[in-house]
């Protein structure tokens, strides 16, 4: 796009910010529908009118969904509506943390787990197992996220905690978070590896990430959190633009307080991580990659970029679980696999298509 | 405009800076030179407080920069970094813009975005607004970043290095750009620069440090005196003008 003028150069730039709007607003659209898609589809296929109706039908005159049995309604309020939202909150929150996370360390490697949260939360989530928490039938569910989430939590103080001796600058972030890494990798392994043949196999499938059996209760504490942390990393957009495009100088210079900054965006990234990972299970590439589509597609301003690499996770997530759903039904395979076979040529194809600046 | 007295930092235990005194008159360009290790893009972080001074003082307009607030200084003091890192994703538009984030909530955003359009339009990039910066030549990218200074709006501009890399044609560019910047808006510029020879003719005053200290201060024909280089750089040199332009040829380092 070449501007021949001053007047051209405002038009443009006006044009510019509503293609960009627009694209996320086609983005929200394209969401909805593989939110009402995947609703439609399982065991029995139920209509997108029919869902849209079932859906909203609290807030509609008793007539409009007459037809509609009432547990059809129940399948869609009980199963799969909080199963695709618990996606959706999922996709968005892992890749936000990840644009998030990519921002404020310049580089292209990080991911919302790199300090360690997935490997110390799957630790929590043995424990629990190991010692027998996991399996009492009315509370088990909370403790294994529980002891998932605070592990995780606890990884991550430590992160923040050892960084804070150096003086939190973003290799050491890194460093410290690649170091605690494989402290809690060698952790989980130990468990394993006395864990009895049950335990053993309850803790693989913890960490294959699943959105199986999602429950309210669980849509709404890690909903909470999410709703929590995503307004923090949006409200640093401009930060986060200033430390990508120069570091801590510039960002300093351009009058930002870097070291506190920082510190927000990591704990709202990490919160949010946390979260979703506790309920889950790890839930790899999203995180990384989601952040990646999303760049190449709408360019880095972090004001634009942080919603729209959302809705790309949140699409990801959704249509990775949806595939693991149908594919070989009425087996389900894990999403967290089932995003990998996703996510990996469409960000290849990306990757080979677009020009090497666009890379970061 | 800036007043530098009794300066010091260091790294680690290690002194860089070692009681710096330098003053910045209004209107005023001043270069800083000297070797490498000196302390000169030292001294221009602790000016703009990227870096903390362990001793002395910084004032601005009369008022110590300590006690400005965080935005308040980057409102005060435009920074030209050196370009290293990552090159972002962002258009040079973004770039520039984002000069505006310490004025953000100050003016309406009309205002704003006619002083971005401004910079882009002062240092000639209005073709090019919409492209990537990590697209962009070096000689481009210098302008961006001077545009965003301009965008940034401070009465004192602090560039370092801003020739680093840059072939002999933007190397001019950029040192015209300032000089006229600081010409129409009767702004000053500290610049932290290598080139003898673009310091000393764009410049209203050299500072030559050497080991953190100040070895001279004043005009080029006096600070780089064939005894100062010998003294600061260990060379030998022939300083003089042609067709009234300075130069500094090195001829051979003194053992």
């Amino acid at each position: 796009m070449t501007v021949e003028s001053r007047a051209d150069l405002s038009r443009k730039w006006s044009r510019q910010r509503t293609r960009q709007l627009l694209l996320v607003g086609l983005g929200l659209l394209v969401l909805v529908s593989a939110m009402v898609l995947s609703m439609s589809l399982g065991v029995t296929i139920m209509r997108p009118g029919v869902i849209v109706r079932a859906v909203l039908s609290p807030l509609l005159p008793s007539a409009w969904y007459a037809d509609i049995p009432a547990v059809q309604i129940a399948v869609l309020y009980n199963l799969r509506l909080p199963r695709t939202v618990m996606a959706v909150i999922g996709g968005a929150a892992l890749a936000a943390a990840g644009v998030s996370m990519q921002g404020i360390s310049r580089n292209p490697l990080v991911s919302p787990y790199t300090l360690g949260i997935s490997p110390a939360a799957a630790f929590g989530a043995s424990l629990a197992i190991l010692f027998g928490l996991a399996a009492h039938p009315a509370t088990g569910r909370f403790w294994m996220v529980g002891a998932a989430f605070v592990s995780a939590l606890t990884c991550a103080a430590l992160v923040l905690g050892l960084s804070a001796l150096r003086g939190v600058t973003s290799t050491v972030l890194i460093l410290a978070g690649v170091g605690l890494t494989y402290l809690f990798s060698a952790l989980t392994a130990t468990i394993q590896f006395v864990a009895s043949e049950q335990q053993l196999a309850a803790i693989i499938q913890w960490t294959f990430g699943s959105l199986n059996g999602r429950t309210w209760d669980e849509v709404a504490i890690a909903g909470a959190i999410v709703a929590a942390s995503l307004p923090v990393l949006q409200a640093h957009a401009p930060a986060l633009d200033a430390l990508a495009t120069g570091g801590d100088e510039v960002a300093t210079s351009l009058g930002f307080a870097v070291a506190r900054t920082r510190l927000l965006i990591t704990v709202a990234a990490v919160l949010a991580t946390a979260a979703i990972v506790s309920f889950t299970g790890v839930i790899a590439f999203v995180g990384l990659v989601a952040p990646h589509i999303a760049r190449m597609l709408i360019g880095g301003n972090h004001r634009v970029l942080i919603p729209f690499a959302a809705i790309i996770g949140a699409l990801l997530l959704l249509i990775a679980d949806l595939i693991g759903r149908l594919a070989f039904a009425p087996i389900i395979i894990p999403v967290g696999i089932v995003v990998a076979y996703l996510g990996v040529p469409l960000f290849l194809h990306l990757l080979l298509s677009r020009r090497q600046e666009m890379l970061v | 405009m800036l007043e530098i007295a009794g300066l010091q930092y260091g790294y680690h235990g290690t002194p860089v800076l070692k009681g710096i005194d330098l003053n910045v008159a209004a209107g005023e360009v001043v270069s800083i030179v000297g070797p490498n290790g000196a302390g000169k893009s030292t001294l221009l972080k602790c000016v703009n407080r990227i870096l903390r001074p362990t001793a002395g003082t910084v004032s601005l307009e009369g008022r110590a920069a300590s006690a400005y607030a965080r935005r308040e200084l980057a409102r005060t003091i435009s920074y030209v970094p050196q370009q290293t890192g990552p090159t972002p994703l962002l258009s040079v538009i973004d770039m520039v813009g984002l000069g505006r984030a310490p004025h953000r909530g100050q003016a309406p955003a009309a205002h704003d975005r006619a002083i971005v359009m401004d910079a882009i339009e002062a240092v000639g990039l209005v073709p090019l607004a919409f492209r990537l910066f990590a697209e962009l030549s070096g000689g481009e990218r210098q302008r961006v970043l001077i545009a965003r200074a301009l965008a940034q709006e401070g009465r004192l501009m602090l560039l370092d290095e801003p020739t680093n890399a840059l072939d002999l044609r933007h190397q001019l560019d950029a040192m015209i750009l300032v000089r006229r910047i600081v010409r129409e808006r009767g702004t000053s510029a500290l610049i932290a620069i290598h080139d003898l020879g673009l310091a000393s003719r764009f410049s209203d005053r050299l500072v030559l440090l050497s080991a953190g200290r100040v070895y001279a201060d004043g005009e080029w024909t006096s600070v780089l005196s064939p005894a100062h280089l010998e003294g600061v750089y260990g060379v030998t040199a022939e300083v003089g003008t042609a067709n009234g332009l300075p130069y500094v040829i090195p001829k051979r380092q003194t053992p």
